[in-house]
């Protein structure tokens, strides 16, 4: 069994029942404190965690959570200075870990960092506006791509994409691995009909798969192009709403050199638009007026992006991007009921409170699982595990394992670089091995990676919650 | 408008004008010249009236928006006729008309003149002529300010109507500091200048003079041929320098020399500058080159980058005559007397940073024609520039031209030929000095007709209080209880 940790989730709100849901999952005690007794409610109704209602920033609130004996504090609610608090708190009661969600970029952009960890006890600052850009920006970087993840420090990369090229209809895994894809690419899992599998060389690809690929970044990049049948075109991209998202996305593409415009129909929010962005072409109006959109050169934009705070709203701007022939649509998404409906009908989702919690899992995780990573669709996880250093497998090429049929070893990273697995790949010593696996196989595998020389158990080191912090 | 409260700060200028009367004495000492007694005289009587005026109008009132604006364009206009006396005491050629335009000209940094033979006046009277450059350079209200803390009241109102561009920013948080601050940079600048300049073999008392009418981007020479009587490339260098500097926005030079702080270059406002100066140096050395007046291309880099330093910056010294050159070289320079130098710096024209702006405003007009719904706002170094500050710069820029309009047909009107009254009315309301043709920098405006000098002292006077100052007071509501 992992070991259980008790962990603090102040903030009961999107970001912060997501993380005690995934929490509560892995076995951790965990408890969320909130000032609005419905939040608990809901939290309460799903999920087998403690609840208590008060403000996650004074100090008898903290202590009745029993946070001194707590080794992680996740402050997460929508108040930064709430957050901050909660970890200074936090600090004075001897709390290991403590990661603070803070939105206004005023408080630590510059060199202030070292303020944050000495005199607030801060060990990590999630920005969920950032997280969510981070996201877009590595979809927009790969067109097509469904969503994006990065390993072994972004030298390999996960992406799913929707087939869109007769080229691959019909064909099986092993002719397409053969003929149509890179040396160096990994066909990891197809994705049909509500559901994933992994493929073996006998398995078609049909119009329509979702299907995660794993690569180097150059490979993927060259091949996203050639599996969803987009073209390289413009730099132009359309960003509909000038929320936090919109501003942070609209900065970020500027620094890469794109065309961006940014329409949006409140004249105080443009005011505030052109006082944080110079390249960017502002249009005062709605992003679902049709004319306006054709003038401003829809057509020709590589992707339009809606992230206004209205979910109902990204969702019709996006269907009408996509009936005016963009290919590329992301909608900035906050009700999860909604995640799963709009991929099916070609719109990328994105959500702020998914991306900050996979930041901060990502952050808690750090240690031999380096990373780890729920695909949206379907239940399949990638991660990255380090092997240890007297494992069964050390020696054996990949052939030679019995690997349960529903993961695959696809990438293994070491000293002398990324090496996609091929049938008679060794295993050392410290190699770092991604996986893609369906969720019943994680047993199966903790098994095989747990065959070890001496007692110890590989579980204790697959989900250690920062034994070691560097 | 509370003219009781003007009266008692005027007073106090007046003092300080006798100050700078008496400050030349030491120079007519040293020199056994004819001065002593002309500047006994006009200390005397300008002291009395100040005192006078402080005797009669005390008060403790406080300066309004509408006193600052008289304050500021009164004492100029008061600190020209008292500071010509000494001028009329001297040289009983010169009427108060003369007079007062040599000291407009010479606190409002301008260095046109109405002497024909500069070398045979007193020297300390020439050293008074530069002196009046320095004092006015940084702007004589702002200097009685850094001095006298009785008037830190209302300081900002002086502060704004005297110190030049369309925005101000306050170095600290007392407006008396930031003067201070001001001026200590210009100190510095000017001791390190008139090292140098006796580095290059002038003597004490030339280098002082122009190292003073550098600083100010004034003109004002101690010699006939101003600066190509001493025929040195090192002179020319150094002033040009010097020149360039005086033509910067001093709070870059306060970071530079107090904060080490040389992301200041990165300013928009100076590199502007310093385009614009290098791509004129560019274009009228090919076309003053190719045209074969110097023969070599060393000597003509000298004059050529000397003279459009010298304009650009609003100084008006001359190494060369540029009437010699080709038109289209003049034309550039006629063109240079209108941008002037940086806001917060000595010099005079439209400033730089107001160019820069329009240029802003048009690119953002063409713009809007492809985007009709685009939200724009102008901006510099990614700045958002208020848009009241825009509509000030964009009447200042429609006025300004209006003016320059105006005056050339007044002048016009008095006889004057076509060029030479478009060359005074640009080189009088940019406060440069010379223009072209019968004012060009090898001629001065003695020959003026006696109307023509007062609308010139106008014209200097509305250039360096930037219009808005001087034109406020005809409005009636000024006056208005």
């Amino acid at each position: 069994m992992t070991e259980r940790l008790n962990i603090v989730i102040i903030g009961a709100g999107l970001v912060g029942s997501a993380l005690a849901k995934f929490f509560f999952e892995e076995n951790h005690h965990v408890t969320v404190i909130d000032r609005n007794p419905q939040m608990l409610e809901s939290i309460k109704d799903s999920l087998d965690v403690l609840t208590i209602k008060g403000n996650g920033a004074s100090p008898g609130v903290l202590r009745d959570a029993a946070l001194d004996k707590a080794s992680l504090l996740l402050a997460v609610t929508d108040f930064d200075e709430i957050n901050m608090l909660a970890c200074m708190v936090a600090q004075s009661l001897g709390v290991k870990y403590k990661i603070a969600r803070i939105r206004d970029k005023g408080y630590y952009s510059g060199n202030d960092n070292k303020l944050f960890e000495e005199k607030l006890g801060i060990d990590k600052i999630i920005n969920p506006e950032n997280a969510v850009v981070k996201e877009i920006i590595q979809i927009l970087k790969f067109p097509g791509a469904t969503e994006v993840a990065s390993f072994a420090d972004e030298r390999i990369l996960e992406a799913g994409f929707h087939v869109n090229n007769p080229e691959f209809n019909d064909k099986t895994i092993a002719e397409i691995g053969k003929n149509i894809l890179p040396r160096d690419v990994v066909l990891a899992a197809i994705h049909r009909k509500g559901k994933t599998i992994i493929p073996r060389g006998n398995n078609h690809l049909e119009k329509d798969d979702l299907v995660y690929l794993v690569a180097k970044p150059r490979s993927m990049k060259k091949i996203a192009y050639k599996i969803s049948g987009l073209k390289e075109g413009s730099h132009r991209y359309i960003i509909y709403g000038g929320s936090r998202v919109g501003i942070e996305l609209a900065m970020e593409l500027e620094k890469l050199d794109a065309q961006v415009t940014l329409i949006e129909p409140d004249e105080d929010v443009c005011k505030n638009l052109a006082n944080f962005l110079n390249d960017t072409l502002i249009i005062q109006g709605e992003g679902t007026d049709m004319e306006l959109l054709k003038d401003e050169g829809i057509t020709q934009a590589q992707a339009f992006i809606s992230t206004t705070d209205s979910d109902e709203l990204n969702i019709v701007a996006s269907l009408l991007a996509r009936h005016l022939g963009v290919k590329n649509n992301i909608s900035l998404i906050r009700r999860n009921d909604y995640l799963d409906l709009l991929p099916a009908i070609g719109i990328t989702t994105v959500s702020t409170h998914t991306a900050t919690a996979g930041t901060i899992i990502k952050y808690a995780r750090r240690s031999q699982v380096q990373t780890i990573f729920k695909n949206k669709e379907g239940q399949s996880e990638v991660f990255e595990v380090i092997v240890p250093e007297n494992c069964n497998l050390i020696g054996k090429t990949l052939m030679e394992i019995d690997f349960p049929s529903n993961a695959i070893i696809t990438t293994i990273v070491n000293n002398e670089g990324v090496t996609i697995a091929k049938g008679d790949t060794q295993i050392y010593a410290n190699d770092r091995l991604i996986i893609f696996t369906l969720p019943e196989a994680i047993p199966e595998i903790e098994d095989i990676l747990n065959q070890t020389k001496d007692s110890e158990g590989f579980t204790k080191r697959i989900f250690p919650l920062f034994f070691n912090k560097k | 408008m509370n003219l009781k409260i003007v009266g008692y700060v005027l007073g106090h200028l007046l003092i300080f004008m006798g100050l700078l009367d008496i400050s030349c004495i030491p120079f007519s000492l040293y020199f056994h010249d004819n001065s002593l007694q002309a500047l006994i005289f006009s200390f005397m009587i300008t002291i009395v009236c100040g005192g006078l005026l402080i005797f009669t109008c005390k008060c403790d009132d406080e300066i309004g928006i509408k006193e600052g604006f008289g304050i500021v364009t009164f004492g100029w206009v008061a600190a020209a006729a008292f500071g010509g006396l000494p001028y009329m005491f001297c040289n009983m050629q010169f009427s108060f008309t003369e007079a007062f335009f040599e000291t407009m000209s010479g606190l409002t940094t301008t260095g046109a003149t109405v002497l024909t033979n500069i070398e045979v006046e007193q020297p300390a009277i020439l050293f008074y002529r530069s002196l009046t450059h320095w004092i006015g350079g940084l702007g004589i209200i702002v200097l009685s300010l850094a001095i006298l803390p009785t008037l830190g009241v209302g300081g900002m109102q002086l502060f704004r109507a005297e110190v030049p561009g369309p925005t101000h920013d306050k170095l600290t948080p007392r407006v008396a500091d930031t003067a201070k601050i001001l001026w200590k940079v210009y100190i510095i600048l000017t001791f390190i200048q008139i090292f140098l300049l006796m580095l290059g073999g002038l003597g004490f008392y030339d280098s002082i003079c122009h190292t003073f009418a550098t600083l100010a981007t004034g003109g004002f020479s101690t010699k006939n041929a101003s600066i190509l009587h001493f025929n040195s490339a090192y002179v020319d260098y150094v002033l040009l320098f010097f020149m360039f500097l005086a033509g910067v926005n001093f709070t870059i030079h306060y970071k530079l020399i107090f904060n080490r702080d040389f992301s200041a270059l990165k300013d928009p406002e100076f590199l502007f500058f310093l385009t614009i100066t290098v791509l004129s140096i560019l274009f009228i050395l090919a076309n003053v080159y190719f045209s074969g007046i110097y023969d070599s291309l060393s000597k003509a880099l000298q004059y050529v980058s000397f003279t459009v330093v010298s304009i650009v910056t609003t100084t008006g010294f001359a190494t060369a005559d540029y009437e010699a050159w080709p038109v289209f070289s003049q034309f550039i320079l006629l063109i240079l007397m209108f941008i002037g130098g940086s806001a917060g710096s000595t010099g005079g024209g439209m400033k730089c940073i107001r160019i820069m702006l329009i240029l802003q405003v048009i690119r953002a007009e063409f713009h809007r024609l492809v985007h009709p719904r685009a939200f724009i706002e102008i901006k510099i170094n990614n700045k958002i520039i208020p848009k009241e500050v825009v509509r000030a710069v964009i009447s200042f820029f429609c006025l300004y031209i209006c003016l320059f309009v105006f005056f050339t047909g007044v002048i016009c009107l008095l006889r004057v030929d076509l060029i030479t009254s478009i060359a005074t009315v640009a080189a009088t309301l940019g406060n440069i000095g010379p223009g072209l043709n019968l004012i060009g920098p090898t001629d001065n405006y003695a020959h003026l007709p006696f109307l023509a000098k007062w609308i010139c002292s106008f014209c200097m006077l509305l250039g360096r209080l930037e219009l808005v100052t001087v034109l406020i007071l005809f409005s009636p509501e000024i006056w208005k209880k």
